[in-house]
């Protein structure tokens, strides 16, 4: 070993003797300097800002105009008079207009209402800012709450800054219930030194920018100083071959008694040093600083270390095979850099038309007679034609420019949440019609508007008939039809008569939604992006699983008097106190919620009593779950595209059956007769039942041009080359895994976590093409001759 | 064809019975280019020469020759195609017998960033010293090559000759049994050159075998005891240095003066070559191998009243010797 730890070191030596390294540390000791007074602080969250406390400005306004008068609110009328002239009338002019539109929505959508509101909301934040603003004879015989009343008691003279204002915020959320949130009481502060403003603080907790950091901290090394770091250090070490291999270096080395591929190895170690020394600096340097400055002690960010030498290494193997062929130093820099673009391309075609294939996956499928019906990722709604084994677009769903282009975006960023925008076909077999939807994200407050299409269950011709209501979230077969659910919690049921004779109409946004009537309920739950809802196929009760006053409950409803109205209610135990998405499905007996944290809840559906509770998956989001009518069956989809199974009649835990295509299932459902229908691999449907697993139907088409091109070119080549760009992925993931492993995992929700698709994929096929290259060297060099 | 020395006798007699230190067999190279259409060139025909322990030998031959592939097939740097050739009884190349050789390249390159010690050190453990051991020797052997004032200088400050010289130092550093030294003065001034002859010496008393690689021919015959002559490939001559001289031609080189008619006569069937002509007088190099026939050119010069100015006897050196030898198989071709 003595001969090789002799290279090694002399590389060491060399790595110390080389101005460059001097060059490089002192780079990243001026960048960790420069970061270094960045820190952050937690403190009470006073701000108001748009979208995140204030969710509702349009109450913000109403309230005011309506109790700007009142005796009985004198706080408002303080408010109100503390406003600024221009924002009075402002907002006079904003509760005219919505007075007078019957369509809120559509009046606030306008951008200068934007402006308008913003103004509003920096007022509000003036006046918390006030020391005096809380007078205790306004509030008088008002519940102010727990933490309101505890600042008062503590004597508001007595507050400091931030707690007064901690205080006017809590009253303003209170003198506007529904329309500003109390949030959390804690915020981040960012500070640079002892500076910081009022932009820099945010609504998070230390967990929140944890996780957030850990997410985003990789990615910005590898697509930054990764990409220029490496590029500097092959081209500081594309020298350290051709050197070795000029013949009065190489014929001295090659006299004396070591063996040639371990020389060429002990060379490649000691290229491989000087990045170690440089990454092994900077990461730790940062590392101190995210934990010193930020209190993000993330342990698995000094992977990064080996990572990013591992990185610089399968370059390296290029370089050194290059500079030891040809014994050129130039040529190795040259022939690296066209490597490393040809790798970017590899990838970058691989993720394009990764993303066409995703958005060709098949999201819901329904069996309609004789025909499956699904919905593909671009709004299409297609039909399988037997014969020629292909998917025929039925119906193109009307997307504007707008949605397209965030469609193809948020796949591309993997970050759309597939299942819930879409209204995947569902058959009517009662009333003989398909019905199908499509969101719109040409709001610029939010999804709130679909489109509503429906056909003749005989004929299969889709048609638009205008839009759902407003933030619908799910379709169901009501027991007089179709029933839709939306986010308020609202549920309309649709009045085919209105549909039929109509077909000739030129339908208008507002067709469909006057085509529904409400029905229900009274006391509504709102179903918000972190909710879900389901409907028992046999009785049609609904259960909404929902977050209320800081727990997570499950509501069933009812249908009595041709109303849906609260049957009965349960708190949910999720094992974490933070809120959490939650995904609710109730068939048969049994009501079955996934909590974002991965814990699979079973409840009676009777008594809402826990049954049991499982933990299949405690790495991956849920992404969606479906039971089976008898309520026997319920399959679990998580973001890796994984169905596990649960069979309540055995009491078993949950369990992945072997489905074709696990790993690439797209979509499951079930049919009338309890089968299970899948999709895999884009566009391929199987049915199966699921006592025996054996497949009944499949629908299998064999693909275009494009796809096999994909399939069988692309997609094995992308596997194989090194993936520049892509390190990221194998941190973050191995920053979640370690998150969840610390024990603190019941509050990490999953589904938030940014789900990658095979996330080490980078470091095997990184790890595998370096030592095929270094492989292909030490051969080479072993037989040639110099 | 190969000229071959006369049997050893006396001293050297004894000295052949030592074991070989370097043994090659019909040794050929035959060196391949091209992917598709293979350009073929032979670098080393069937040679065949063995190297007694503790000899000095001198390989010599014109640039092309093939001196340095036959060197490096000796150290295992490049695969030989055909023959046998072994070091210190092992096989050339291996790894036991590089262990016991000691190599000075031509056009030495130290890496820049090492001084005089650390190059020591990193050779040594190259050749699986441990540094303890390196660090005892470093300081006599800087000393023994005239470098022991520069061994914590930077080679980056180190002349040509001082590089040469460190890497002498590091080729003796494991005490090598075989030291094979290529284009060793290189770059060295007369004394240092003279200082490297005696280390050469020196090493011969302690048994190294030493085989030589020059173009300084008059360097070889001052070292050597044994030269081999390589051309094109083929081995013209390996034996003695002094008898080298008896395998050419000797000459004897006459200046005249005369008619030019009466002396194209005089040298009417002899061997002759006219090397100048000033007016009557002419420089001749005459191929005549006894005495009797310089007495009887002599004797017809008289006779035809040409007057004889000088006569000279030229002792045949290495050179003469070489370029002979090299110049006979050229001109045969």
């Amino acid at each position: 070993m003595r001969p090789y730890i002799a290279i090694i070191r002399d590389s060491f030596r060399a790595a110390f003797a080389s101005r460059v390294l001097y060059v490089l540390l002192g780079v990243i000791t001026v960048l960790l300097i420069l970061v270094s007074p960045m820190h952050i602080r937690e403190t009470l969250d006073w701000q108001l800002k748009f979208g995140e406390q204030v969710k509702r400005p349009e109450f913000v306004v109403r309230r005011l105009m309506q109790n700007k008068d009142d005796a009985k609110r004198p706080y408002i009328n303080r408010i109100w008079s503390q406003l600024s002239e221009k924002t009075r009338s402002n907002v006079i002019k904003i509760h005219e207009r919505n007075s007078k539109s019957k369509d809120d929505k559509k009046a606030h959508a306008q951008e200068e209402v934007i402006f308008e509101y913003l103004a509003m909301i920096s007022d509000l934040n003036k006046i918390i800012k006030q020391r005096d603003f809380y007078q205790p004879e306004e509030w008088e015989g008002r519940s102010l709450g727990d933490e309101a009343q505890g600042l008062i008691d503590e004597g508001p003279a007595t507050l400091s800054d931030e707690q007064s204002r901690r205080l006017n915020r809590l009253l303003i959320a209170k003198a506007f219930p529904g329309a500003i949130e109390t949030g959390a009481p804690s915020a981040i502060s960012f500070y640079y030194g002892p500076f910081t403003r009022d932009w820099a603080t945010l609504s998070l907790t230390r967990q929140q920018v944890k996780s957030w950091l850990s997410t985003v901290l990789p990615s910005i090394f590898d697509k930054f100083i990764l990409s220029i770091g490496l590029f500097i250090a092959i081209l500081v070490t594309a020298n350290i071959i051709p050197e070795t291999f000029e013949p009065g270096s190489l014929n001295l080395l090659l006299s004396k008694p070591i063996s040639r591929w371990a020389l060429y190895v002990a060379k490649f170690i000691g290229g491989c040093t000087l990045v170690a020394i440089c990454s092994f600096y900077l990461f730790v340097g940062t590392w101190l600083w995210l934990g010193l400055g930020l209190g993000v002690w993330d342990r698995a960010f000094l992977w990064s270390i080996p990572l990013y030498i591992l990185v610089f290494a399968i370059y390296f193997s290029v370089s050194a095979f290059i500079g030891m062929r040809y014994r050129s130093a130039i040529m190795a820099i040259v022939v690296t850099g066209l490597f490393w673009a040809f790798c970017y391309g590899v990838g970058t075609v691989y993720g394009f038309m990764n993303t066409r294939m995703e958005n060709s996956n098949l999201y819901g499928m329904t069996l309609v007679k004789e025909n499956v019906v699904a919905l593909d990722g671009i709004g299409n709604l297609v039909v399988w034609e037997a014969g020629s084994k292909t998917w025929e677009q039925q119906y193109q769903m009307d997307l504007d420019f707008e949605t397209q282009t965030a469609v193809s975006m948020l796949a591309w960023l993997e970050k759309l949440p597939q299942e819930k925008f879409r209204l995947p076909p569902l058959f009517d077999y009662e009333k003989n019609l398909v019905y199908a939807g499509w969101f719109s994200l040409s709001d610029p407050l939010g999804v709130d508007r679909q489109d509503f299409v429906y056909a003749d269950a005989d004929t299969l011709a889709f048609k638009k008939h205008g839009q759902f209501p407003g933030n619908a979230m799910a379709m169901f077969n009501g027991k007089n039809g179709l029933l839709v659910v939306t986010r308020s919690g609202t549920m309309w049921q649709l009045d085919t008569s209105q549909l039929v004779g109509n077909e000739s109409k030129e339908p208008t946004n507002s067709t469909a939604r006057n085509s529904f009537r409400s029905v229900g309920p009274d006391k509504s739950v709102s179903v918000n992006s972190t909710s879900s809802v389901a409907m028992n196929k046999t009785n049609r009760e609904i259960a909404i699983c929902s977050r209320r006053d800081g727990k997570q409950q499950v509501f069933v409803y009812r249908m009595e008097d041709g109303k849906y109205q609260r049957h009965r209610s349960a708190v949910l135990d999720t094992g974490s106190d933070v809120r959490l998405n939650c995904l609710v499905e109730y068939q048969g007996d049994l009501i079955v919620v996934v909590a974002g944290n991965g814990r699979v809840i079973v409840l009676d559906a009777k008594s809402l009593n826990e049954k049991q509770d499982y933990l299949p998956e405690s790495r991956v989001g849920i992404e969606s779950i479906c039971g089976s009518p008898d309520g026997r069956w319920f399959t679990m989809l998580y973001k890796n595209k994984t169905v596990w199974l649960l069979d309540s009649q055995n009491n078993t835990p949950p369990r992945k059956p072997a489905l074709r295509g696990q790993g690439s299932i797209s979509s499951v459902g079930f049919d009338d007769a309890n089968q299970l229908w899948a999709v895999d691999r884009n566009d391929r449907v199987t049915q199966y039942d699921l006592e025996t697993l054996d497949t009944s139907t499949s629908v299998s088409p064999g693909g275009g041009f494009i796809q096999k091109f994909y399939r069988y070119a692309v997609k094995p080549f992308y596997r194989v080359c090194p993936k520049p760009g892509e390190f990221y992925k194998v941190v973050t993931h191995l920053s979640n895994t370690s998150d969840t492993l610390r024990g603190n995992h019941v509050d990490v929700d999953l589904t938030e976590v940014p789900y990658q698709t095979s996330p080490l994929s980078p470091l095997w096929s990184g790890l595998a093409f370096m030592f095929a290259m270094l492989l292909i060297g030490c051969l080479v060099f072993h037989f040639k001759d110099y | 064809m190969i000229h071959e020395s006369k049997p050893l006798s006396g001293t050297a007699a004894i000295a052949d019975s030592r074991p070989h230190a370097i043994q090659v067999e019909s040794l050929c190279k035959t060196y391949s280019e091209g992917l598709v259409f293979k350009k073929r060139f032979e670098a080393l025909k069937e040679v065949t020469f063995s190297v007694r322990e503790g000899e000095i030998f001198g390989l010599l031959g014109p640039n092309g020759a093939g001196k340095t592939t036959l060197l490096k097939i000796l150290l295992g740097i490049i695969r030989k195609s055909n023959g046998t050739a072994s070091m210190l009884g092992f096989p050339a190349g291996s790894r036991e017998g590089r262990k016991q050789v000691g190599y000075l390249p031509e056009h030495l390159r130290v890496p820049r960033h090492m001084t005089g010690y650390q190059a020591l050190e990193f050779f040594g453990n190259l050749s699986n010293l441990p540094t303890r051991q390196i660090r005892e020797k470093r300081g006599e052997l800087l000393e023994l090559v005239g470098l022991a004032g520069r061994a914590k200088d930077s080679v980056k400050q180190y002349s040509k000759g001082m590089l040469q010289r460190l890497g002498l130092a590091q080729a003796l550093l494991h005490d090598p049994k075989l030291l094979f030294l290529d284009e060793p003065t290189d770059g060295l001034d007369p004394r240092a050159r003279a200082g490297m002859r005696a280390i050469i010496s020196g090493l011969q008393e302690r048994g190294v075998t030493v085989f030589l690689n020059s173009h300084l021919l008059q360097e070889v015959e001052m070292v050597c005891q044994r030269v081999a002559i390589l051309d094109k490939g083929n081995l013209r001559y390996c034996g003695e240095v002094d008898q080298i001289g008896e395998l050419t031609q000797p000459m004897v080189v006459i200046r005249i003066q005369g008619d030019a008619d009466a002396v194209n006569d005089c040298f009417d069937g002899v061997s002759f070559k006219l090397m100048s002509k000033e007016g009557t007088e002419f420089l001749v190099e005459v191929d005549l191998k006894t005495q009797d026939e310089i007495d009887g050119l002599i004797d017809r010069l008289r006779a035809a009243n040409v007057s004889l100015i000088t006569l000279e006897r030229r002792r045949v050196s290495l050179e003469d010797a070489f370029l002979q030898i090299v110049d006979e198989q050229s001109s045969k071709n």
